[in-house]
C-alpha cells in the first residue's frame, strides 16, 4: 500500500518537472522608443526559480514583481511561474537581451536572446509637446569647493500617471541634502495646462574637479487611451454613451524617464593671501560681538556673546580666538546655533558664548582674532571681525579685594559647556633616551642554579636546626645522660669482675645510682638509699622495686666500707643482681 | 619540668640563620660608564649610528639592563634599523616590561612593522594568567625565593611554637609560593625552551629547507616577530604563525 502511494505522488509530481521547451521568454512592444520601456515576460515551468539578469547591458533592468499559476486539468496538474521585467533602454538602435540563465532546482536552463529596436524619442513625446517629462538644473554650474548650491529635479505631466517611483541622482563628490518635501503646483506650458512636481537638494562640493551629478530616474505608469479604433467592440465602445473610464479604453503603460546628467567643475579655492587665518566658512558671512555689561566688580562675571550670522557652511563655524586678558578667567559655553535649510541652502547664525569672571580691577579691551571666510560671488577671501568690546572692572566691595580663584572642577566633572574629546596624536615620534647611570648595572635575572640553591637554602637552614634541636635536646636530658653513665658503670664494673674489688663495687654503685636519677630525670653522683627509694616511687616504680634497688644499694655499699673480699662467684651474682635492677629502674 | 630556654635560643637561632642568608645585596657590576654618555651624547647630537657604537661597547662589557636595551632600540629606531630596534625593545621588555616608555615606543616601532600579526596567543590564557608577564623574571625569581623562605621562616617557627596562627601563615605562603614559582617556571621555561627572534633586514625569505635552492615559502620583513622551534647548522626553523613554518639563516635573526 505503501509503494503505490508512492507511485501515486511520482506520478503527481511528473508534469512539475522543467522541460527547457516550457521556458520562455517574450517582450510586449517591439520597436520600441528610448523613452518607452519594454517589459519582458520570462515564463518558468515548475515552482519557479532564480533569473541572472545581470548580463542584460543594454537597458536598466527594474523588476516588476512575480506571480505563479496552478492549473489542473483532466487530473493533471500545472504550475507556473511569471517574472516581470520593466527595461528602459540606455540608447537607440538594436539592443540585445541576452539569453539569460535561469536556475530551476540547482539546473540551469537559458532563454533565447532578443533583438529589440529601440528608435530615438517618439515625436509626441520630444521636448515642448510632451506628456511627461523630467529635468535636472543646478543654481551654479562652476561652484567652489565648499559653496553650497541648489540641484532641483522637475517633474512636468499633462497626462494621469500612476505607480510613480524616483531614483534620486548620484551625488559622488557633494554633500548633499534634501530641502524640505516635494512642492508641486499648476502651470501653463504652450498654452497647455500642466502639473510640476519639485524637488530640490543643497549640494557643497567636497572636491575640486570635473564632478557629474548622475541622472534622476522617474520610473511611472502612464495612463493613455488604446489605438484600436476599428475593431466593432471599439466602436461601439465609442458610443457616447459608453465612455472610456468606464469601460477602461484605455491602459497602463511603464515609462522610466531619466533627467539629464550634469557636468561641473568644481573650482578649488583660491590660495590665502595674507596672514589673517581661514575660518573655513564659504559663503556671506559677519560677525557680531556683544556684552551683557561693560562695567563689573572684581568676581562678578559677565557673558560674552559672538555671533556668527550668514549663508553657507555656517554649521563648520568654529569657536573664534577671543583675547582675552589675563584680569579674566574665561569659561566657554557650548555654542548655540540657529540654522534653517531653505531654497537658498543653508542660512542663520551659530552664537558662541564666553563667560568672563574678573580677577583685577581695571579697564580692559576683549578683541576677537579676525578671521577671513571665503566669497564665492566676489571670488575672494573677506575679513570676517567683529569691533572689540571695552570691560571696566571696579574693586569688589569685599574688604580683601582678593582675586578671585574659582576651584577647579573635581574629577570628570566639566565645567558647562566644555564638551571632552577623545586625544589624537597629532604627531608621532619614540620617547627619548634613559640617560641615568643605573642603565648600565647589571640586571640580568638569577642563574638557574644560583636560583635552585637560595630556593633550597631555607629547607636546608630548617632541617640543620631541626636536626640540633633534636641532639640538643637529646644531649641536654639528664635521663639519658645518667642514663649513659649507669650502663657506663655497668660495663666498668663487669670488667673489674676479677680485678680489684672496691673498684668493681664502686662500678656498681655508681650504676645503680646514675639509673636511679635517670629515671629521676636529675643528675647526681650520690644518693642515700631513702632517698633513691623516694625518688624510684615519685617516677612510678613500685614499692617492691624501689625497696630492692634501694636494699641492693645498702648491700654493695656495705660490702664495699665492711672490708671483706668478695670471691668471684659473688661478684658475679651481684653484678647480674646490678644488671637486672637497673635495667628495671631505666625501663 | 621542662625548661622553654633552649626553645627560645633555637628559635633565635633560626631567625638570625634565616636573616643572614638574605642580607647579600644584588651585585653591581663595573660598567664603562663613559661610554654610555658618550652614546647617550651621540644620540642628542642625531648621530645615531655612532651611539649604537657606543652603546654595543657597553654591551660588550656584559651590562644586561632593561634601561640599555631600550636606549639601544631608540638609537637603532631612529638610525632606521627597524629589525634591530625591535630586537632590542623585546630584551629590554623581558627586564622592565612594565616601563611604560618602552612600551610606548616598543607599540610605535611595532607600528611600522609590515607584516601582520597572525596566531595571537589564547585570550582564556592571556586573560587567566594576566600577571605571567606583568613582572621581569627577576622579580618574579626574587619573589619566589623571598615567599619561599618565609614559608619556611614560618613553619620553623611553627615547629617551636605550635601557634594556630602560624599555620595559617605558612598556608598562605605555600598558595603563593606555588603561584610566584609556577610562573617563574613557566617565564624560564619560555625563555630557555620557547626561544622568540626578531627579524633583521629589511625582507627576508622563509624557505623549505636549510639549502639556498629551497623552495621560497613566504617573506618577512624587518621587526617581525618569530618563534624560533629549531637551531640547526647556521639555520633557524621559525614559525610566524600555525601555517607559516620555514628556515631561514641565523644571521638575518636576532633571538630575544
Amino acid at each position: 500500500m505503501r509503494r503505490l502511494t508512492g507511485i501515486f505522488f511520482l506520478l503527481l509530481m511528473m508534469p512539475l518537472s522543467v522541460s527547457a521547451e516550457l521556458l520562455h521568454a517574450y517582450v510586449d512592444r517591439n520597436p520600441t522608443s528610448l523613452d518607452a520601456p519594454v517589459q519582458l515576460t520570462i515564463h518558468i515551468p515548475g515552482k519557479g526559480g532564480s533569473v541572472d539578469t545581470s548580463v542584460i547591458k543594454d537597458f536598466e533592468v527594474h523588476s516588476r514583481g512575480t506571480s505563479s499559476r496552478v492549473e489542473i486539468i483532466n487530473g493533471r496538474m500545472r504550475q507556473e511561474e511569471t517574472q516581470s521585467y520593466l527595461l528602459a533602454p540606455k540608447h537607440s538602435g538594436r539592443l540585445t537581451v541576452p539569453a539569460l540563465a535561469v536556475t530551476v532546482d540547482g539546473k540551469t536552463y537559458h532563454t533565447n536572446p532578443i533583438i529589440v529596436e529601440v528608435t530615438q524619442r517618439t515625436e509626441e513625446n520630444s521636448t515642448g509637446g510632451q506628456d511627461i517629462e523630467v529635468q535636472g538644473r543646478v543654481t551654479e554650474t562652476s561652484p567652489y569647493v565648499g559653496q553650497q548650491f541648489i540641484y532641483t529635479f522637475l517633474l512636468r505631466y499633462g497626462i494621469e500617471i500612476a505607480n510613480t517611483q524616483y531614483t534620486p541622482p548620484d551625488f559622488s563628490g557633494f554633500t548633499a541634502k534634501q530641502i524640505g518635501e516635494q512642492q508641486s503646483r499648476q502651470g501653463i506650458v504652450n498654452g497647455r495646462r500642466v502639473q510640476e512636481v519639485e524637488l530640490s537638494y543643497v549640494l557643497i562640493p567636497t572636491k575640486s574637479g570635473e564632478v557629474t551629478i548622475g541622472p534622476a530616474v522617474l520610473q511611472c505608469d502612464t495612463l493613455e487611451r488604446q489605438s484600436r479604433r476599428n475593431s466593432a467592440r471599439d466602436r461601439m465602445f465609442n458610443d457616447p454613451f459608453f465612455p472610456d473610464s468606464f469601460f477602461g479604453n484605455r491602459r497602463l503603460i511603464p515609462r522610466v524617464l531619466r533627467a539629464d546628467a550634469i557636468a561641473l567643475t568644481v573650482r578649488p579655492l583660491p590660495l590665502e593671501e595674507g596672514s589673517t587665518p581661514f575660518s573655513g566658512l564659504v559663503g556671506e558671512f559677519s560677525m557680531e560681538t556683544s556684552l551683557e555689561k561693560n562695567d563689573m566688580k572684581v568676581g562678578d562675571s559677565v557673558t560674552l556673546s559672538i555671533s556668527i550670522n550668514g549663508t553657507g557652511n555656517i554649521m563648520d563655524a568654529d569657536t573664534p580666538a577671543i583675547q582675552v586678558p589675563d584680569a579674566f578667567k574665561q569659561y566657554a559655553d557650548s555654542p548655540q546655533s540657529d540654522i534653517q535649510l531653505g531654497t537658498a541652502g543653508y542660512a542663520g547664525k551659530k552664537i558662541f558664548r564666553l563667560a568672563l569672571v574678573a580677577v583685577t580691577p581695571g579697564s580692559f579691551q576683549v578683541i576677537p582674532v579676525p578671521v577671513t571666510y571665503f566669497d564665492p560671488k566676489k571670488g575672494k577671501y573677506c575679513p570676517l571681525s567683529a569691533s572689540p568690546v571695552s570691560i571696566r572692572v571696579q574693586p569688589a566691595d569685599t574688604p580683601q579685594n582678593a582675586p578671585v580663584d574659582l576651584p577647579p572642577p573635581a574629577g570628570n566633572e566639566t565645567l558647562p559647556g566644555v564638551q571632552k574629546k577623545k586625544v589624537d596624536f597629532t604627531g608621532r615620534d619614540i620617547l627619548p633616551l634613559k640617560t641615568g647611570l643605573d642603565a648600565i648595572e647589571n640586571r640580568d635575572p638569577l642563574s638557574g642554579s644560583l636560583f635552585l640553591v637560595a630556593l633550597i637554602l631555607p629547607a636546608l637552614l630548617f632541617l640543620i636546626v631541626e636536626v640540633s634541636f633534636k641532639l640538643k635536646r637529646k644531649n641536654g636530658n639528664p635521663a639519658v645522660i645518667m642514663a649513659q653513665k649507669s650502663v657506663s658503670s655497668m660495663k666498668q664494673a663487669a670488667r673489674a669482675l676479677s680485678g680489684d674489688g672496691e673498684e668493681f663495687l664502686s662500678h656498681l654503685y655508681r650504676a645503680l645510682v646514675y639509673a636511679v636519677c635517670s629515671r629521676a630525670n636529675t643528675c647526681s653522683e650520690s644518693l642515700t638509699y631513702e632517698e633513691a627509694r623516694q625518688m624510684l616511687r615519685a617516677a612510678g616504680i613500685s614499692e617492691e622495686n624501689a625497696e630492692r634497688a634501694s636494699a641492693l644499694m645498702k648491700e654493695i655499699d656495705s660490702a664495699r666500707y665492711s672490708g671483706s673480699s668478695l670471691g668471684v662467684p659473688v661478684r658475679d651474682t651481684l653484678l647480674a643482681e646490678t644488671a637486672h635492677v637497673t635495667k628495671g629502674v631505666l625501663r | 619540668m621542662r625548661s622553654q630556654r633552649p626553645r627560645f635560643f633555637l628559635a633565635a637561632l633560626w631567625l638570625c640563620l634565616w636573616c643572614g642568608t638574605f642580607s647579600a645585596s644584588a651585585e653591581t657590576p663595573n660598567g664603562d660608564s663613559l661610554a654610555f654618555m658618550e652614546g647617550v651624547r651621540q644620540y642628542e647630537a642625531k648621530a645615531y649610528p655612532k651611539a649604537i657604537e657606543a652603546f654595543e661597547k657597553v654591551l660588550a662589557a656584559g651590562v644586561r639592563n632593561g634601561m640599555l636595551f631600550y636606549n639601544m632600540g631608540n638609537a637603532c629606531l631612529k638610525a632606521g634599523d627597524i629589525g634591530p630596534a625591535i630586537l632590542w625593545y623585546e630584551r629590554a621588555l623581558a627586564l622592565i616590561p612594565t616601563d611604560p616608555d618602552l612600551r610606548f615606543n616598543l607599540s610605535y616601532a611595532r607600528s611600522l612593522v609590515k607584516d601582520e600579526k597572525e596566531g595571537e596567543s589564547s585570550p582564556v590564557v592571556a586573560v587567566l594568567f594576566f600577571w605571567k608577564d606583568m613582572f621581569r623574571i627577576a622579580t618574579l625569581q626574587w619573589a619566589g625565593i623571598i615567599i619561599n623562605a618565609a614559608l619556611w621562616l614560618f613553619f620553623g617557627l611553627y615547629r617551636f611554637f605550635r601557634k594556630g596562627g602560624l599555620l595559617h601563615l605558612c598556608y598562605g605562603m605555600l598558595i603563593l609560593s606555588v603561584l610566584v614559582l609556577g610562573t617563574t617556571g613557566w617565564r624560564l621555561y619560555e625563555h630557555t625552551f620557547r626561544p622568540q627572534a626578531v627579524i633583521l633586514p629589511h625582507s627576508v625569505a622563509v624557505r623549505s629547507g636549510q639549502a639556498s635552492e629551497s623552495t621560497e615559502l613566504f617573506i618577512l620583513h624587518a621587526g617581525t616577530k618569530v618563534a624560533v622551534k629549531k637551531q640547526a647548522n647556521g639555520f633557524l626553523k621559525i614559525r610566524f604563525s600555525e601555517d607559516k613554518i620555514g628556515w631561514i639563516p641565523e644571521s638575518v635573526a636576532g633571538i630575544i
